[in-house]
């Protein structure tokens, strides 16, 4: 046991969680978006966005068009949604914007989907950001973990045993 | 020097740059292509636009017993060709119809809502002569009247691509017309 490998060691673990924690709060800043890189949950899209699929937010914009993608947030549901724009109503002198949405794939717009009494969403403060990017599929590895309690225990093992293995070197 | 793990983290490291190189080299030529093939100056003809005007009382359109809200179902025609925006990297094109407005009580509004919508999954199907045809969505403003006023109908188009940036345009052939003064009798009151 090397005390000066081992803080090395962990050294170097801080770095890699400091780095990538950096990385995701520069980039939340630059789009303005406190969650800039999402990962479809519901297939609500089709056939654009299939679960699995990672979609790139920017939220600088002012307004939305109508035909835009969005994700957005309901006070007290925990679930982001990413639906197209249908309507959308923007008053130039304060800025508000209202906007109803609705999936590709649903049949009716969002409206029971908004909380109560609620028939538009505002931009301000309803949306997240608006979707520029797409990768197909990549983002199912976070859908399997955080869904299947088998794949979580075998990447852990999987992580415990790679660091026994790299002390032996 | 050279352990199994060292190997492997190099291995998949030089496969991810790798592939956003070449990803970012799918998006890049087919934003070009749409560029070279002119896709953002796209015709189109909206034609016959007519419409059906009823009041509505319910909260869903803004409505109430006492000030009922204009609703409008919208046919009309379309003659448009999106085959030109199909390429390697396109994945599906959304069309969709809008009417653009100013708003009439509240001047500073801009409004814009889409009337129909179709997702058009290949080239082989992206050639649409339609004649007659009822609008997916009806058309209500947040103000109670939506007649009497200019509206501008407009195709528009939206690329969801394999990989990369989605892209949107409209076509050049919009419309500008006022919808009827509903004939009706039971408005409210």
């Amino acid at each position: 046991m090397n005390l000066r490998l081992e803080l090395t060691r962990f050294l170097s673990l801080g770095y890699v969680l400091s780095s990538s924690f950096m990385f995701w709060m520069g980039l939340s800043l630059f789009t303005d978006c406190h969650s800039p890189i999402v990962v479809v949950l519901s297939g609500s899209m089709e056939p654009a966005f299939q679960r699995g699929d990672i979609l790139f937010l920017w939220n600088r914009n002012e307004k939305n068009n109508v035909g835009d993608v969005v994700v957005y947030e309901v006070a007290g549901k925990s679930i982001p949604i990413v639906h197209r724009v249908l309507k959308q109503h923007y008053d130039r002198s304060t800025g508000e914007q209202l906007l109803l949405t609705k999936g590709d794939n649903n049949n009716g717009d969002d409206v029971p989907l908004y909380a109560r009494g609620n028939y538009y969403l505002n931009k301000t403060k309803d949306v997240v950001g608006t979707v520029k990017g797409y990768i197909p599929q990549l983002g199912y590895v976070t859908i399997w973990i955080s869904e299947n309690k088998y794949a979580k225990f075998g990447l852990l093992g999987l992580l415990a045993l790679s660091s026994l293995i790299s002390s032996e070197d | 020097m050279f352990s199994l793990n060292q190997r492997f983290q190099h291995v998949s490291s030089l496969a991810l740059s790798c592939s956003f190189l070449v990803i970012a080299l799918i998006a890049a030529t087919s934003w070009l292509q749409l560029v070279k093939d002119n896709v953002f100056e796209l015709e189109s003809q909206l034609s016959h636009i007519r419409s059906a005007t009823r009041f509505a009382k319910q909260k869903r359109y803004g409505g109430s017993a006492v000030n009922p809200t204009e609703v409008s179902k919208i046919r009309f025609n379309a003659d448009f060709d999106f085959s030109r925006l199909f390429n390697w990297n396109t994945k599906q094109v959304f069309a969709y119809v809008t009417a653009e407005y100013e708003g009439d009580e509240n001047p500073h509004t801009m409004n814009e809502i889409t009337i129909w919508d179709k997702i058009i999954p290949s080239r082989d199907n992206a050639t649409f002569t339609l004649s007659d045809i009822d609008a997916k969505y009806q058309l209500w403003d947040l103000e109670s009247k939506i007649t009497e006023r200019p509206l501008t109908f407009k195709l528009h188009w939206n690329i969801q691509p394999w990989f990369g940036f989605l892209i949107n345009g409209e076509t050049t052939g919009s419309k500008t017309i006022e919808l009827k003064k509903p004939v009706d009798k039971q408005k409210g009151k």
